[in-house]
């Protein structure tokens, strides 16, 4: 009995179909992605890593700091802000419906809102609640907009503002999005750490700024030279325990240098279409950037 | 190893009688009868888990209807809106008086490409892009035009670019909704190209 075509045909036939469902469907749904432009910050977005963060994508790789680090931030669900836009010309009537929308607010309170608008009326709801509450609205005069909030552990940790999605990755090759949280993750740690210092000194060793960091220590992208005419306006500035001896100091490499610049790059601070939130707080420094110029 | 075999050995042999071999025992029908319905579950689970497999929709949302409903700001007023998208993406060709530059970028201002009643050849024009020659206000340009599309993701902002432009500089013509710019997306989905002025002047100005 020859098997041999049969064998053939199904192990071609579950080959084929884990490549479409593993590899041609996912390209199908999100291959193709372009840039695009986020109105919240008038840039086209995400922005090609430039300068020396380039090599820092490959420090990273190499000195496996995924394997303790995500890069991917969750989002389990959403709920809404909702706040008087506009109080329009029947104030009576619309403090009327704001004590409506939210039944905990005093007559003073509910006119305070009404006087001082935009002022938001209730906080942490959900859409069909929104909905409501935009229909009770509706014809009064006064305006209403629901700001949505993204929610979920990763948020509530300060993670990022959203949750990661398709386009945050469009740059990177390969996507260091990892598996394992043994530390904190990184997508979004450009925007909450956003000092290179700290970053070199954590890199030195984790202990010199985190007091119990279980981190690993990377000495060996620092150099430890002696002082020589006078000190390194670059040299760590190391005390107690971690000070290199008498007439040394610690200088970091251009590997350990191109590693901060890559991880101030990790943002994503603002939002995207298919990750909506409100954006309220100002984009990092722009002096995060021009510091760091690659010196070469 | 002794040459003799034991005898229990030929005892039980009538226990492998039969050869093994295949082709012998059919396969159960229940199997084939608990393989479909699990890939029927499948298939209904990613019915209505996948976000119609749409790029846009990740969840805790379920459908690129629900992303759309809730953008932050959808309230605000589209001529405003549209003149940020302006200025973020068709400013530097068309210029901020809509006159476009000569020789290079037709203008918007005036153009009896923008000012007719319906939006439909305008809103294919910014999502796959114009190229060949095309006759603006009598005169004739040949450039090339790439579409926006991809760039504009979210219908209101398409929409309200569209009505900026038909309101603009002069310009008078009627609004163009969030639905509209939907539909014409969604019929333009796997064009791929720019159209050239031909096509579209076959196609109706309305969004039908
Ligand atoms: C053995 C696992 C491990 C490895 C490998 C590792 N880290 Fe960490 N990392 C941690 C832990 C645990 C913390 C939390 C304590 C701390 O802040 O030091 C942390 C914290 C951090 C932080 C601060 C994040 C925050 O929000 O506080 C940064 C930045 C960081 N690591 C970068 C790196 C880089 C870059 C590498 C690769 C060179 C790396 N880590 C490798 C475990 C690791
Ligand atoms: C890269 C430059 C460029 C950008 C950006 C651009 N256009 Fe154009 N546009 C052109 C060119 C070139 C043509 C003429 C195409 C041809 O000759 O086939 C054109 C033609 C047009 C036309 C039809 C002719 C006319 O003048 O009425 C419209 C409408 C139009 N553009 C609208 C827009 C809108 C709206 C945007 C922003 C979303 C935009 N364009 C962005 C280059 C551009």
């Amino acid at each position: 009995m020859n098997q041999g075509p049969l064998l053939f045909l199904s192990v071609l036939c579950a080959m084929a179909a884990s490549w479409m469902g593993f590899v041609l469907m996912p390209q199908v749904q999100l291959g193709n992605q372009s840039t695009r432009l986020v109105k919240e910050i008038g840039r086209h977005y995400p922005a090609e890593r430039g300068g020396i963060a380039v090599k820092g994508h490959d420090v990273y790789r190499a000195a496996g700091c995924v394997s303790c680090h995500t890069q991917q931030v969750r989002q389990s669900g959403f709920i809404f802000d909702i706040v008087l836009t506009d109080a329009g010309d029947f104030t009576d009537l619309v403090t009327s419906l704001v004590q409506q929308a939210n039944g905990d607010l005093s007559d003073q309170q509910a006119a305070d809102i009404v006087a001082n608008a935009p002022k938001t009326i209730l906080e942490g709801v959900s859409k069909q609640t929104v909905d409501s509450i935009a229909f009770l609205f509706k014809d009064s005069g006064g305006k209403v907009a629901a700001n949505i909030r993204p929610t979920g552990p990763d948020i509530d940790r300060g993670w990022g503002p959203r949750q990661t999605v398709g386009l945050d990755y469009l740059f990177d090759e390969p996507v260091l999005m990892g598996s394992q949280r043994i530390g904190p993750d990184l997508a979004d740690v450009g925007s909450r750490l956003a000092d290179r210092n700290w970053h070199l000194l954590h890199l030195y060793h984790p202990r010199t700024v985190v007091e119990k960091s279980i981190m690993p220590a990377y000495p060996y992208l620092f150099e430890t030279r002696e002082i020589g005419d006078s000190p390194s306006p670059d040299a760590l500035a190391l005390k107690g325990e971690f000070a290199p001896e008498e007439g040394m100091e610690v200088i970091p490499t251009p590997e350990a240098n191109a590693l901060v610049e890559y991880l101030l790059s990790l943002r994503i601070f603002h939002p995207v279409f298919e990750a909506p939130y409100i954006f309220t707080q100002a984009e990092p420094s722009e002096n995060i950037d021009s510091e760091m110029e690659p010196a070469e | 190893m002794s040459a003799k075999p034991k005898k229990t050995v030929h005892k039980k042999k009538h226990a492998d009688e039969r050869e093994p071999g295949v082709h012998q025992e059919p396969v159960p029908v229940l199997l084939f009868v608990i393989l479909l319905l699990l890939a029927f579950w499948g298939m209904m689970y990613l019915h209505t888990n996948a976000g119609g497999f749409n790029r846009y929709v990740y969840g805790p949302f379920e459908s690129y209807a629900m992303v759309s409903d809730v953008q932050p700001g959808s309230s605000d007023d589209p001529m405003k809106r549209g003149a940020d998208v302006y200025k973020s993406i068709c400013l530097p060709c068309h210029q901020s008086s809509g006159l476009g530059a000569p020789g290079q970028f037709p203008p918007l201002a005036g153009s009896d490409w923008v000012n007719v009643e319906g939006p439909n050849r305008m809103l294919r024009i910014v999502i796959n892009g114009l190229s060949g020659p095309v006759e603006v206000n009598g005169q004739s340009w040949s450039g090339a035009m790439p579409g926006f599309g991809d760039l504009i993701a979210s219908d209101e902002d398409l929409a309200a670019v569209i009505t900026y432009v038909r309101n603009s500089w002069g310009n008078e013509a009627s609004v163009c909704t969030p639905e509209e710019a939907a539909l014409v997306r969604s019929e333009s989905a796997d064009r791929g190209r720019p159209w050239s002025s031909p096509e579209l002047l076959n196609l109706s100005v309305e969004v039908q």
